[in-house]
């Protein structure tokens, strides 16, 4: 986004939306993924928060402002969409839609990379909602530990604590993976 | 997967990105490129955003995913406007949400003419029902192309069906348009009290729709139009006030069945129109005959909205029925085809039928000179039309 002055008021056109979800669709699409489990919904939740968005967008000022913010839209959405999905599809189902082609990769190191991506976003969703939700906001959703804390209504080091239990069972669960493989 | 220490598992999660679909890139961007932005308050200090975050998490979580969409944009209301202001995107999100609206529709122009209020019930599922004064009651099924007309006095009912019907590609009723309105041109008209309600006003224009300019106050509390002024392509004036939005509707209300004691006087089949057909010479003669039978002996005074609309009390007596029905169209459409003479001054048009009796061939009740013709074309009282020299030409009325 063209911005003249960081700490200014800059319009925000729907040029500039389109410049913001280029430049966060990836991640929004792996934070909503990584919450509901499935890409399409990954999708549809990225779409809807800036179809909102271009409704009443106003003048943004701050780019950590802009992330934070759009995190938090698409996580309170895939949320709602968690709650309201009654029978979810099987994870290898959901995630088989993932892509992670990029023309300039190997297609070997592609395909290891793209395998390991959905093992750990499937580890990521088998974690328990409040350690899969913490987790995603941190690495995908961009909130440090105090935003995460106000955003649950928590301390920040209890959101601390979580993490490091979420990553214990992560770990876990990814060595138990890799004993089967 | 190789085995990793907590490091090493963080880096790997830190790198776990998927990529959007070509699909979804284009899907996202013809949404925003359909829709349109609207500069206003400033973004939030670092400290409202706290707040903000609080705000859509209470929201968020209280809202089903069918209100996810709701929760989304009152997160962005919060986060991007620094005191809450009403804007047309609110409304717009509004009037999404509605499933059922009533309401009255007037066209001031006729307030001089026998009340001609109409009072509607429309759904978002296409089904609508106006009830006219003097007891008509009309039931549209725009899904299914069918249309029913009941009489409440003489008890008679008329069934209309058409056809090959397809559903419109432009709305054809006010909720759809309403909700195919676009924030991305509108205009801020400021402040204004109506019905003891304090509104906000907007301005939209709509394109490939006959309701073209929107003027639209809304309640400021509801955030839902209180009254809503549209005026046409045509340039006539729309009014509709009396709103109730949402509210429960009796299934009945929309039925297609004519109530018990009702007779079915005729099922009306049309095919459907291809295309747009223009009006032509035709519908001027079809016009003034049905105008001789509407209103029995005699012609109109001038063929101008103005003074075919002072008919409408004469019309109106005779009832509405499939006469009459056809009757308005011909008579409708014979109007369009004078009002694009009139537009061409080398149409050179005239009318002279005002003390003619129907029937009469010997005296001319309009003429007018085709495009690119020399000669002219002369309607007379039997609805024969001839053509005719400019020198040969009927004396035309003083003004």
């Amino acid at each position: 986004m063209a911005r003249s002055d960081p700490e200014g008021p800059v319009r925000t056109s729907p040029t500039d939306i389109e410049a913001l979800y280029m430049e966060h669709k990836d991640r929004l699409l792996t934070l909503a993924t990584a919450l509901t489990g499935h890409v399409s919904a990954g999708e549809d939740i990225v779409h809807d928060v800036f179809a909102k968005l271009v409704q009443d967008a106003r003048r943004l000022r701050n780019d950590d402002h802009v992330a934070g913010f759009l995190s938090v839209c698409v996580r309170n959405c895939a949320l709602d969409w968690c709650r309201m999905r009654a029978k979810q599809n099987k994870l290898s189902t959901a995630y088989a839609a993932c892509r992670q082609d990029d023309p300039g990769k190997d297609p070997a190191n592609r395909a290891v990379e793209e395998e390991e991506a959905q093992a750990l976003l499937k580890a990521v969703h088998k974690l328990p909602g409040e350690l899969r939700e913490i987790v995603s906001l941190k690495f995908w959703g961009g909130l440090s530990f105090q935003e995460i804390a106000e955003l649950r209504q928590t301390t920040k080091s209890t959101a601390h604590a979580r993490y490091s239990e979420a990553i214990e069972k992560l770990e876990a669960t990814v060595a138990g993976g890799s004993q089967h493989v | 997967m190789s085995e990793i220490n907590k490091e090493g598992l963080e880096a790997r999660l830190e790198r776990v990105r998927l990529r959007t679909s070509q699909a979804l890139d284009d899907r996202v961007k013809a949404t925003l490129a359909g829709a349109g932005t609207d500069a206003g308050a400033e973004a939030p200090s670092k400290k409202g955003r706290t707040a903000m975050f609080r705000m859509i998490r209470t929201v968020g979580g209280k809202l089903s995913l069918a209100a996810a969409s709701v929760a989304i944009a009152v997160g962005v209301a919060c986060y991007l406007m620094g005191s809450r202001s009403i804007a047309f995107a609110d409304v717009l999100e509004k009037v999404n949400s509605v499933h059922t609206v009533r309401f009255t529709q007037s066209i001031p122009d006729w307030k001089s003419l026998p009340a001609q209020d109409g009072q509607w019930i429309q759904r978002d599922d296409g089904k609508t029902r106006c009830t006219f004064p003097g007891g008509v009651i009309l039931i549209f099924d725009l899904s299914q192309g069918k249309a029913l007309a009941l009489d409440t006095l003489k008890k008679t009912a008329v069934f209309y069906t058409q056809a090959g019907w397809e559903k419109p590609s432009v709305p054809k009723n006010f909720l759809e348009q309403m909700k195919n309105l676009r924030d991305s041109s509108h205009e801020d008209l400021g402040k204004k009290e109506i019905d003891g309600k304090s509104t906000k006003g907007f301005r939209a224009r709509t394109q490939g729709s006959d309701w073209r300019i929107w003027t639209i106050w809304v309640d400021e509390k509801t955030e839902l139009p209180v009254r809503v002024e549209v005026e046409t392509v045509r340039g006539q004036l729309i009014v509709l006030s009396n709103f109730v939005f949402n509210e429960l509707v009796d299934e009945s209300l929309f039925s297609m069945t004519p109530p018990t004691g009702y007779k079915v006087t005729e099922n009306v089949a049309t095919e459907r129109t291809e295309r747009y057909q223009p009006e032509s010479e035709a519908d001027l003669v079809e016009g003034l005959r049905a105008f001789s039978i509407m209103v029995p002996g005699r012609f109109p005074s001038e063929i101008t909205g103005a003074a075919i609309m002072k008919e409408l009390p004469t019309i109106n007596r005779r009832g509405v029925n499939v006469e009459s029905d056809r009757a308005s169209v011909a008579i409708v459409r014979g109007l369009a085809f004078v009002v694009r003479l009139r537009l061409k001054p080398d149409n050179d048009w005239h009318y002279a039928a005002e003390g003619v009796k129907p029937g009469d061939a010997s005296k001319a009740l309009c003429w007018y000179r085709p495009d690119g013709s020399k000669t002219y074309r002369v309607v007379y009282g039997d609805f024969s039309v001839r053509d005719c020299n400019s020198s040969d030409l009927p004396t035309a009325p003083s003004k």
